[in-house]
């Protein structure tokens, strides 16, 4: 897919889920542009992870539309498999495949879907290792590596299969303080690289700093949305006053 | 937990008690051997050695307990001491004999002969060759087809009870069995099953004998050897046969 | 003792050999059997779960002694007396084989259920987000490593099949313990037959269950597998 070609990639209308009784997520609207950073922010259990895995589906919208690349992705017979390829995902816990080396995790999928040959594959793996400064690590086994080590792998692996856009769930979370900030510091090179993001997470700093646009979730619900500046610096909703009285 | 391991301990020491309580002789027997022990619609054991064996400890003035345990596993229980002797239609043969079998004289005469299923197409011998034959584990009937296997080129299945025995027939994994023609043919006509004896097949056959396995247990032998004269003398003996035997 | 050695030793050694055949093929055939029902188990569709659940449910809840009868005895009676349709027989080694790979079979679907279940979820969930469709990503990521979990819970069934073979016994198939009961009712040495075939099992498990922890070590140690 070519960076560019469509205007927004994310477009979600009015999404609801449910599990079972609980509505988790409350008619939330999103239309995420080209090459923007979206960070969404809010306490334990306000939906913010599940909306995110709603968008590549490892989650099941009960109600709403998801359009990613023009693809309306919550129709049924949808192959979902070709959308996830325009997606990369990084999670909480890393999720490296433990059975294989750290090369081996970037170029299987790849490889396996033929999205490129073997020396192809293996050439954008070494790159993207560099890229999150690990080359060294190529032949190292996941249990090999420190936490932020994995994460770093996590998103190389995640761009070896060149999306045109990055999700990441709470991706420091689990880390130690001081492995923070070198995965932090990859994210920030790929929003200057102009990736279309959308970031779930604690890290304020990185929000201030980095997105082009922040949302509040709290119950389910988008609270309020706007420009770093706007959501930090003033905020509106008594939740959002309440919730960074608390964090920062 | 301490009131669990008191009432564990004391029926254990019940069971115990009980068991050497048990006045007089412990007899066993085949579970599955009609006409001669087998159980009845009502589930008690009845038969020819069950009535015989009566009939003399009631002659003889002794008591006893009678135990349907196998076939195998009453030779076994005998050997071992935890029984004192079966009466099991256990044919008397010097073979048993140089074993360690000390029988009582013969109560009844048999021989040992071929039973197939009706549609196996065997009318004899020669038509075992390559097939399969079910016998019983330790039984004469297991000897003679022995003895035979060779000769005729049969492969034999060892199975533990009788039941199991003409089961494997009927259903055709084995195409014929060897055991006591009286047995087998008891066990046609009441069951009405596809199986027939073969003419021609029967051996020279032996007496039935009360069988003890060790050498204090003789003076159990010469009971039974008194008793049964008793018997056969008064028409008990007749009166048995005819009960199970004549129609 | 010396008697049962010379005399009846080979066929005692051949009816062992019977036991080890018997119990590879049983567990070979339920190694396929496990695999499939064991999958089905963790599958997305309900039908497939219910009924891996009651495959498995249905074998556990019957002694194994029931289903040989059943297998041997009662199948062809079914089919030969019952529905009248003829000519259906089964060796005792066929009998066995089926009865040992369905009763084995539902206990190693059982290890295998767990093995996939023990597998984190996240690791279905990064290789389904790179776009790998779901039997890819059980082929390459997931049961690679369910299977390193589940390597000593296999030997450890292989050893109780082996075991089982004995209560084979039953439908006459020549198997040791079967071979046992012959020797005995022709020599009458209760103590000494069964003495030597306990001797006889207890070698093969104990040479087995050094071989499942030289695996394990196997495993521990080299366990790059990919």
């Amino acid at each position: 897919m070519e960076r560019g070609k469509y205007e927004f990639p994310i477009r979600v209308s009015h999404l609801y889920k449910d599990f079972g009784d609980q509505r988790v997520i409350r008619d939330i609207s999103l239309n995420v542009r080209e090459g923007e950073v979206v960070c969404i922010i809010g306490p334990s259990g306000s939906g913010k992870s599940t909306f995110l895995r709603c968008l590549n589906r490892l989650e099941e919208s009960t109600e709403g539309k998801i359009v990613i690349n023009d693809v309306e992705v919550t129709r049924p017979g949808v192959d979902i498999n070709n959308v996830r390829r325009q997606i990369g995902m990084v999670f909480q816990h890393f999720n490296l495949f433990s059975n294989m080396n750290v090369l081996r995790n970037l170029m299987l999928a790849p490889v396996d879907l033929k999205v490129a040959s073997v020396q192809s594959a293996r050439q954008t793996a070494l790159a993207m290792l560099e890229r999150v400064g690990l080359s060294e690590k190529v032949s190292a086994f996941p249990d090999e590596l420190s936490g932020g080590q994995k994460q770093r792998v996590a998103i190389a692996r995640a761009l070896c299969m060149k999306p045109d856009i990055m999700l990441f769930d709470e991706p420091t979370s689990a880390l130690d303080p001081e492995m923070v900030g070198e995965v932090l510091e990859v994210m920030k090179e790929l929003a200057a690289d102009g990736m279309t993001m959308i970031v779930v997470t604690h890290e304020m700093g990185f929000a201030r700093e980095v997105a082009d646009r922040v949302l509040f979730m709290d119950g389910g619900v988008v609270l309020e949305e706007g420009t770093p500046e706007e959501i930090f610096s003033h905020p509106q909703h008594p939740r959002l006053c309440d919730f960074l009285s608390k964090v920062l | 937990m301490k009131k669990l391991m008191t009432l564990v301990l004391a029926m254990m020491l019940l069971a115990v008690a009980a068991l050497s309580l048990a006045d007089g002789y412990t007899i066993v027997t085949d579970t599955a051997f009609r006409p001669f022990e087998y159980t009845d619609e009502t589930g008690a054991l009845v038969g020819i050695d069950v009535d015989i064996l009566a009939a003399v400890a009631a002659d003889q003035g002794f008591e006893y307990t009678l135990t349907a345990l196998g076939w195998d596993a009453s030779i076994a229980a005998c050997q071992a001491g935890q029984a004192d002797g079966m009466i099991a239609g256990a044919s008397i043969t010097d073979a048993r004999k140089e074993s360690g079998w000390i029988f009582s004289d013969g109560y009844f005469s048999a021989t040992q002969s071929m039973a197939v299923g009706a549609d196996a197409g065997i009318a004899g011998f020669d038509d075992l060759k390559g097939k399969t034959v079910a016998v019983k584990i330790g039984t004469q009937g297991a000897e003679y087809a022995e003895s035979l296997k060779e000769k005729y080129g049969f492969d034999i299945i060892y199975l533990e009870s009788s039941p199991d025995v003409y089961q494997s027939v009927i259903s055709g994994m084995a195409v014929a069995c060897f055991e006591d023609s009286p047995i087998m043919a008891d066990y046609i006509k009441s069951n009405g099953v596809p199986m027939k004896l073969v003419d021609g097949t029967a051996n020279e056959g032996a007496d039935y004998g009360f069988a003890v396995f060790s050498k204090d247990k003789q003076d159990l032998v010469d009971k039974f050897n008194a008793g049964l004269a008793s018997i056969r003398a008064n028409g008990t003996y007749d009166k048995i046969l005819a009960k199970y035997l004549g129609e | 003792m010396g008697k049962i050695i010379t005399v009846y030793g080979p066929l005692l050694l051949q009816a062992m050999g019977h036991t080890l055949l018997l119990a590879l093929y049983g567990l070979f055939f339920a190694c396929i059997i496990g695999m499939i029902v064991g999958i089905m188990s963790v599958l997305r569709s309900r039908i497939c779960r219910v009924i891996a659940g009651i495959f498995v449910n249905l074998i556990r809840g019957v002694p194994m002694i029931v289903l040989a009868y059943f297998v041997y005895f009662g199948v062809p009676y079914l089919f030969n007396t019952i529905l009248n349709m003829g000519g259906v027989t089964l060796s005792a080694l066929q009998a066995g084989t089926i009865c040992l790979s369905l009763n084995c079979g539902a206990y190693m679907a059982e290890i295998i259920r767990a093995g996939i279940e023990s597998v984190p979820a996240g690791q279905m969930e990064a290789a389904r987000s790179l776009g790998l469709p779901y039997w890819r990503s059980m082929q390459r990521v997931v049961l690679p490593q369910a299977i390193r979990t589940m390597i000593p819970s296999i030997i450890n069934q292989f050893i109780i099949t082996l075991k089982d073979t004995s209560i084979l016994s039953v439908i006459g198939f020549p198997e040791l313990v079967n071979t046992a009961k012959n020797v005995v009712s022709k020599t009458f040495m209760s103590f000494q037959t069964w003495a030597i075939v306990g001797i006889m099992y207890l070698i093969v498990i104990l040479i087995l269950q050094q071989a499942a922890k030289a695996v394990e070590r196997r495993l521990k140690n080299g366990k790059r597998k990919v």
